[in-house]
């Protein structure tokens, strides 16, 4: 796969609507502004893709979603054991504490991984004209690296460097900082390109 | 002493001291090899079970092309076969996503295939720690063959 300026150009374009959408959902769920860097587009060599964060060993809690339809990937949003405690917290924040349990936790943790990878995919849909459906997500907590390394055996099959669109917001107040990896399929990216009309 | 770390689709090897590292392994499996009399230790950190049906521009990231890989890397720097075993780490599955196990389940099959590959090629198991659904951290010591398994909440072993 030979990408040149032009196509990461693409790339971010389309990483900054899905990103900005995606923090706007989450800043409704939230009712507090939700500020987001321009999306980070790069092309990564397999053994950079762990140290993204920081480093593979840095304790994480992740929610992804499987993308299929028109185009397959993954979506993956990281965030640290603090940040996510804090997320909670604030969207539980009608509820008295102590009737708060880690499954709720955990529920709340899904529906967001839900709505933003939705709100994400949604904005990716309109802008290529293709569909693109999330699954159910799934989430784990642990290291970094082997989240992000399940990612990448499920997506990188052939390249040995793979696109991955990185975002962080920030939770005005709270400093809340999550990450977006939107990884792609090499196949679907080059039918993404087609949809375009920008060839590979 | 060397430290080294081996990140995903990469192999390295060293002599009588130092430690080979991989880094918060998920579905990827670290095989090390380790030949017991002469103390070189080669340690490969996979991603993917099959090199079939793709350019395989780098033989290390795949189970099958990997491990007789570092095995002839390590012949060629003085070991020999018939004293060469393996210790592997690794092959989780960190998603579970109902009806998609056949497209997240890939430690399964990296160490499935890990496990095929050694077995062709002679090399016995001595000791391993793969499967369940959590990250492991691998430290190879090669002045006695030694993997340290580390985890989060699932403490620290020995293989």
């Amino acid at each position: 796969m030979k990408l040149d300026s032009m196509h990461l150009d693409i790339l971010k374009e389309l990483g900054n609507i899905g990103a900005g959408n995606a923090a706007t959902s989450l800043s409704q769920l939230l009712n507090q502004r939700v500020d987001m860097s321009v999306p980070e587009v790069k092309l990564l060599k397999l053994r950079d893709v762990p140290y993204l964060l920081g480093g593979p060993e840095i304790p994480v809690i992740g929610i992804t979603v499987l993308v299929e339809g028109d185009g397959e990937g993954q979506i993956l949003l990281l965030f640290t054991k603090d940040s996510s405690e804090k997320l909670v917290k604030n969207i539980m924040a009608g509820f008295p504490q102590s009737e708060v349990n880690d499954e709720m936790k955990l529920s709340v943790l899904l529906e967001v991984g839900n709505i933003v990878s939705s709100t994400f995919l949604n904005a990716l849909a309109s802008f290529t004209n293709m569909k693109f459906m999330p699954t159910v997500p799934a989430s784990a907590s642990d290291m970094a690296g082997a989240l992000l390394d399940t990612v990448l055996a499920i997506e990188a099959s052939e390249d040995d460097m793979i696109i991955t669109v990185v975002t962080d917001f920030v939770v005005q107040g709270e400093m809340i900082e999550g990450y977006l990896v939107f990884v792609p399929n090499p196949l679907s990216l080059a039918k993404i390109f087609t949809s375009l009309g920008v060839s590979l | 002493m060397d430290r080294i770390v081996v990140g995903i689709g990469e192999w390295s090897i060293l002599k009588l001291n130092g430690v080979l590292v991989c880094l918060g392994l998920g579905s990827c499996v670290g095989i090390a090899l380790y030949d017991t009399n002469k103390k070189i230790g080669g340690l490969v950190h996979i991603l993917l079970p099959l090199s079939q049906n793709s350019d395989n521009s780098n033989p290390t990231k795949f189970a099958d092309t990997g491990i007789p890989f570092l095995l002839d890397e390590m012949v060629r720097l003085g070991a020999s076969k018939q004293s060469i075993v393996a210790k592997i780490a690794g092959g989780s599955q960190m998603f579970n996503i109902k009806g998609r196990e056949d497209r997240i389940n890939i430690g399964a099959r990296n160490v499935e295939v890990t496990k095929d590959t050694l077995r062709k090629l002679n090399i016995p198991i001595l000791g391993e720690d793969t499967g369940g659904n959590f990250g492991r951290t691998m430290e190879f010591f090669v002045s006695n063959g030694i993997v340290k398994v580390k985890t989060i909440g699932r403490g620290e072993k020995e293989i």
